[in-house]
């Protein structure tokens, strides 16, 4: 056999776990063989050293806070999906609108001019009511000019062929 | 010299690459079953035992040609 093919070997011979044929044919070569030979004998050494090596000892505590980073973390992953909506692009309208009005409404708040733009609101309101109420004022007179001429209207509405009233 | 020794095996084996010093470390340091670490790593029982293999001739490779340099020296 050849120096490879007893290589892929070598672990398996170390640990027995090798068929009673191959064990002697790996046992045959390394008799023969100086460089395999040598090669397994670090082999064994490295697998002496290895298992000599202690494992450190994690302490309780340390172990505690290492597995509570994990939950603390699924923790803060559910929090966020509650939030993602926020960043949908179909939303990005409503935020843009949402900031330029808080941006207006800090202005106001903000500004300089606070007042002014009290009074100036203020003002449109009163327009607002005076023309409402000079607008009732109006309604009131036509209602009462209506009550003046209702017969004659009902009359008039009546004589009109395309409602279908009867000529009387 | 036999702190040396494992000096230079614990050197080697940060050389390994990741998949194979993983198994190393499981076998030869943890004291596994091979079973258990394909079950472990989710990995087929062969290609378990021939990364143990290649890193042991690796770690041995290593071993081997520091003593070479150190007896020229």
């Amino acid at each position: 056999m050849k120096c490879k093919k007893i290589e892929e070997l070598l672990s398996p011979y170390l640990e027995d776990e090798l068929s009673p044929e191959e064990k002697g044919a790996v046992a045959k070569h390394l008799k023969t063989c100086e460089n395999c030979s040598l090669l397994f004998s670090y082999m064994e050494e490295t697998k002496e050293s290895l298992a000599g090596i202690p494992e450190l000892e994690v302490s309780e505590n340390l172990l505690d806070r290492l597995y509570s980073i994990s939950s603390k973390k699924k923790r803060f992953k559910l929090r966020v999906p509650s939030f993602d909506f926020l960043v949908r692009p179909s939303l990005q309208p409503v935020l843009t609108v949402a900031t330029i009005m808080l941006i207006m409404i800090s202005f106001y708040f903000f500004g300089p001019s606070k007042s002014s733009i009290d009074k100036s609101i203020s003002r449109q309101i009163h327009l607002g009511y005076s023309k409402i109420e000079r607008l009732y004022a109006k309604a009131e007179s036509f209602t009462a000019s209506l009550g003046e001429h209702k017969d004659n209207i009902l009359v008039s509405l009546k004589n009109i062929k395309l409602l279908g009233g009867n000529e009387d | 010299m036999k702190e040396e020794n494992k000096r230079t095996i614990w050197q080697g084996i940060n050389n390994l690459s990741s998949e194979i010093r993983m198994v190393v470390i499981l076998r030869d340091i943890q004291g596994k079953k091979y079973d258990e670490i394909a079950e472990i790593m989710s990995l087929p029982l062969g290609t378990v035992k021939s990364r143990v293999n290649r890193g042991r001739l690796l770690l041995a490779t290593i071993l081997k040609e520091k003593k070479e340099k150190r007896n020229e020296m």
